[in-house]
């Protein structure tokens, strides 16, 4: 019997058992939309550590006051920048930044924003691209000038949408004048807990004079010459701030260093156990689903045994008997499959409303395509082959 | 073309049950000729359904050899069985043996399909308005007396024009108007040339043969026309 004949034969034993069919499907239907909202899942996490860090540099060292451990007060100041340009000789650049809440307002709106002091060189330190405008410069800095750079979103809350020129408008911090001198393309990620299109930058030295006062402890923003200085900048800063603070060797540091490299490490490694762990879950789903298949196969092919030995009597080789059964597990697991992915691909939209981030993905179609197919091969196999193998005169006898 | 469609020689079947090997057929030697209605008759368990198993291409013998049209079957594989199951012989059974979800139309392809026949539909209706059934093609066995479901049977043996046409009890399971409509069809196609054998435990519908061959405990008590020959007749050319 030719295969496209035996096929039929297949979707036929298939459609003639619709209910318990469609019930040996549900394992793979649910194994297959699993593995689509994995991948989905899994290459959404990917995709937004990716966008959160893209704009970060590996060498992106942050230095800031130890919020644990440490029972006197942090000595973590400005000083430090110079502390760090002199000592650390695997260290670039160094800029610090201190940040607080303040009342921002421009005409009638009134926001309470994060605004954060900061010299030029954070710019440079974390790749900021401007829409309008330019940043802050060491002018501004040392002559304390009110000037703001404002971050996409804060523009757009302040000065309302579809704003062609914000650069030059006046805005009120804290009741004090201040003059936009920028707007940052936005860049849609926050880092830590600061977001930069919420946020509104202003010149270190006026943000201590003005608006955040000099007790606010700073965090300091360095960058590593290169990839491999990371590591001995680490050590280099910590000596350097340990010896400027007079720390005793039985003391805790007073501050923590971090560098941005370990942190992306960190959550790619996260996203990556997370995968991993909803891989497993699916093809457990997926081998239950086909254990599933392999129990009511061999529950078939003994109801059939009648059958089969009529067929054998016919005419039927036993590959003819192998490849109908095994069709049929195939045909269960693959429209298993094709609903399984529907069942996946429509839950995805859903994920949305709980802020999870997925991607859509042919990676994602092909490899619950293959699973459900394999499942169906290698589950329907064992049946198939007992009915193959059946003993034609005893099949006939059968009752 | 052979004269003798079967030629059996020797036959011996043993079968082993646990401990012991139980021997079933001893030593039987017979021939049948084409066009020939045969019937196969004993008690139960004198072998004589598995003599028909073997001349079936279902069982291979123990011991000796069986030509079917010349052909010595003993040393074919598996596969080139089914196809001579398929091409030269015709099975109607005791318990009709029709799949219960198909037609009694779908139920006579099944052979041809093996063959991937296009015209299978068309052979189908054919042997089924023959056997008086044009008018249920599309009906299910389930829906059939035990006659009808027979006679789609016989369709069905018949849909592949086979050489022989093998019958285990093919009255056992009706009643007896069913069971004269059925002889009734075997003696036409009997005149039509066609070779029957039939297996029956039922004198009555045995006398209906041409022949019988009677089995006693696994040997032939009588009916060996004799006419088979330890020199073969057959030629291998053929």
């Amino acid at each position: 019997m030719g295969i496209l004949e035996t096929i039929r034969l297949a979707l036929d034993g298939i459609w003639l058992n619709k209910v318990r069919s469609f019930l040996t499907m549900l394992g793979i239907i649910i194994g297959t939309a699993t593995i689509i909202l994995v991948v989905a899942v899994g290459l959404g996490s990917k995709q937004s550590v990716d966008n959160q860090f893209s704009q970060m540099s590996v060498t992106t060292i942050y230095v800031m006051a130890s919020n644990t451990g440490s029972p006197i007060p942090t000595k973590l100041s400005s000083k430090d920048v110079a502390v760090i340009k002199e000592n650390c000789p695997s260290v670039a650049a160094v800029a610090p930044q201190i940040s607080g809440k303040a009342a921002v307002s421009a005409g009638s709106n009134t926001e309470s924003v994060t605004v954060l002091g900061v010299t030029e060189d954070y710019q440079s330190l974390t790749n900021l691209k401007f829409s309008s405008g330019s940043f802050l410069t060491q002018e501004s800095v040392t002559t304390k000038e009110k000037i703001a750079v404002l971050g996409a979103d804060i523009a757009e809350t302040l000065f309302g949408a579809g704003q062609v020129e914000i650069v030059g408008q006046t805005l009120n911090i804290n009741n004090k004048k201040f003059t936009v001198g920028g707007v940052i393309e936005r860049k849609g990620e926050t880092l830590g807990n600061t977001s930069i299109d919420d946020g509104v930058f202003i010149p270190y030295t006026t943000a201590q004079s003005y608006i955040l006062g000099t007790t606010v402890t700073p965090r300091l923003t360095v960058q590593a010459k290169d990839l491999a200085s990371v590591k001995s900048a680490l050590s280099e800063i910590a000596t350097a701030l340990r010896e400027a603070h007079k720390l005793r060797p039985n003391m805790a540091d007073d501050f923590r260093v971090v560098d941005a490299g370990s942190k992306v490490g960190a959550a790619q490694e996260t996203a990556r156990t997370m995968s991993v762990l909803l891989i497993a879950i699916a093809t457990i789903v997926l081998v239950v689903g086909g254990i599933g298949i392999m129990n009511v196969m061999l529950v078939s092919v003994r109801e059939r045994t009648k059958e089969i030995g009529t067929r054998r009597a016919l005419g039927a080789r036993k590959k003819d008997v192998l490849r109908q059964f095994l069709f049929e597990a195939i045909g269960i697991s693959m429209f298993g499959g094709v609903l399984g992915v529907g069942l996946g691909e429509a839950v995805i939209p859903l994920l949305k409303y709980l802020e999870i981030e997925t991607v859509r993905s042919m990676q994602g179609l092909v490899i619950a395509f293959a699973f459900s197919g394999i499942v169906g091969v290698f589950f329907g196999f064992y049946p198939a082959k007992k009915a193959a193998d059946s003993n034609p005169i005893e099949a006939l006898r059968y009752e | 073309m052979n004269e003798n469609i079967v030629q059996l020689e020797h036959i011996h079947k043993e079968f082993s049950m646990g401990k012991n090997t139980v021997q079933i057929l001893k030593d039987v030697n017979t021939s049948i000729r084409r066009g020939e209605f045969v019937a196969i008759m004993g008690a139960s368990g004198s072998g004589k359904s598995t003599l028909l198993n073997i001349i079936g291409c279902l069982d291979k013998p123990t011991e000796g050899t069986y030509f079917l049209d010349g052909q010595q079957i003993n040393d074919l594989n598996d596969d080139e069985l089914a196809r001579i199951r398929n091409r030269k012989l015709g099975f109607i059974f005791q318990s009709f043996n029709l799949l219960p979800y198909y037609t009694a139309q779908k139920n006579v392809e099944v052979s041809l399909a093996y063959q991937n026949r296009k015209d299978r539909s068309l052979i189908a209706k054919g042997l089924l308005e023959r056997v008086g059934l044009g008018h249920r093609l599309n009906h299910k066995p389930a829906e059939m007396s035990g006659g009808e479901k027979q006679r789609i049977a016989i369709a069905r043996a018949l849909s592949t024009n086979p050489d022989l046409l093998l019958a285990d009890e093919p009255t056992g399971a009706l009643d007896s108007k069913s069971g004269i409509q059925v002889m009734g069809l075997f003696k036409e196609l009997h005149q039509e040339g066609k070779t029957i054998i039939m297996v029956t435990h039922d004198r009555e519908i045995g006398e209906q043969a041409e022949r019988i061959i009677m089995f006693k405990d696994g040997r032939i008590e009588y009916g060996d026309t004799g006419n088979h020959s330890l020199s073969p007749r057959w030629n291998l050319a053929q």
